[in-house]
């Protein structure tokens, strides 16, 4: 299920540094998100714009593109297959220093598509990473309650707490659940 | 992977009736929820009456179990695999033993429960697609609040609308709770009549 073309392909051959790599990614979520809503406390933003949303939106669209699945170009092949590829043979870019980067043309065949198990484990870790969605979306609806009765301002503010943390889950949870129990590849020699 | 013949006195044998009573129920859903927006979510405190929060919880939790997927008690088998029989306090279950053998004269033979290598990839096809749905909701979702805070009275907006949020997250929870079993009932096939 890791593609074969990943761009991190040093942590993508061993399960121990995949997972390291995937419990970086979200401390670095983690942290980047508790950063920025602290300096956009400080200069008091949301008082004048939406720039504290900016964040936010690069980690749904970016964590997802780095542990790949949801688009080609990941560590996880793309759970729907490549249909479509613009430049499809050796699409070579011209830039300005150092040899041409291949990109989507150097994806493997095997990465374009999946085949019959690799389809079945997409489709159960979809299913655990549903569950786990589902029950922890209830606790938060809980939880969003609770802190409606004691206060509205905390009604607001949990809200999109949590409104945000079940996107990123949605978006990222069976790529992490990939990258976490797939086993060792062999290294090439 | 559906483990009953009759829910609520609808033959589930037949795919066009199981189609008919998953969109009953989503239409009722959403209806509930938009009454419930109307009526009282624009003020939080609704729930200090313990008669509404009572009421409201158990309509959750009804909502939450009626297409199944969880303890044998709806027309979809629990995804966990579980045999057990359905509780006894489910006295949907037991109505519906009565109306089988009001009609056919007979008691009904239990479907067998444990779910096979078939039903297990239905499932989790069923999740995958789900999952994929949900995405593009909130895909939805995101590109609005985009779109709203480009306003200059967005944080304004935000909190003279805030009672949005929980409609929206019921609507959530409703679709993480059951869209796989609706996925299923819509489209597993007729399944033979017995005779």
């Amino acid at each position: 299920m890791i593609a074969d073309s990943s761009p991190f392909p040093w942590f993508s051959t061993a399960r121990r540094r995949t997972r390291r790599m995937v419990v970086a990614a979200y401390w670095l979520v983690a942290l980047g998100t508790f950063g920025v809503c602290q300096w956009a406390e400080f200069f008091r933003l949301e008082r004048h714009s939406g720039a504290g949303l900016l964040f936010p939106l690069q980690v749904v669209v970016f964590l997802p593109a780095i542990l790949g699945g949801v688009r080609a170009g990941g560590m996880v092949k793309p759970f729907n297959g490549v249909r479509w590829v613009p430049l499809p043979d050796r699409d070579y870019t011209q830039t300005l220093f150092g040899p041409p980067r291949p990109l989507l043309g150097s994806m493997t065949a095997s990465d374009l598509e999946l085949d019959e198990r690799e389809r079945q484990d997409r489709n159960r870790v979809h299913f655990v990473a549903y569950t786990s969605a589902r029950w922890m979306a209830l606790v938060l609806l809980a939880l969003q309650c609770v802190a409606g009765i004691a206060s509205r301002t905390w009604m607001i503010n949990f809200g999109s707490a949590a409104f945000f943390l079940l996107v990123l889950i949605l978006w990222s949870l069976p790529q992490t659940l990939i990258l976490w129990n797939e086993p060792d590849m062999e290294q090439p020699r | 992977m559906i483990n009953r013949r009759i829910y609520l006195g609808i033959p589930m044998s037949s795919r066009r009736n199981r189609r008919a009573l998953v969109a009953g129920y989503w239409s009722v859903s959403v209806l509930l929820l938009i009454c419930a927006t109307i009526l009282f979510f624009d003020d939080p405190r609704f729930l200090e009456h313990w008669w509404m929060a009572i009421t409201i919880g158990l309509l959750v939790g009804l909502m939450l179990c009626f297409l199944g997927g969880g303890a044998q008690l709806g027309p979809v088998a629990d995804f966990d695999g579980d045999p057990k029989p359905p509780p006894r306090w489910a006295l949907i279950e037991a109505a519906d033993r009565l109306i089988y053998r009001w009609k056919h004269g007979e008691a009904e033979q239990p479907l067998e429960l444990n779910l096979d290598e078939r039903d297990r990839r239905l499932r989790d096809h069923a999740h995958y697609r789900a999952y994929r749905i949900l995405r593009m909701i909130l895909q939805a979702a995101i590109i609005a609040g985009v779109l709203l805070f480009t306003r200059p009275d967005a944080w304004t907006l935000l909190r003279r609308y805030n009672f949005v949020l929980v409609p929206f997250s019921f609507l959530l929870i409703l679709l993480l709770w059951n869209l796989p079993q609706s996925i299923i009932l819509w489209n597993e096939p007729d399944m033979e009549e017995p005779r």
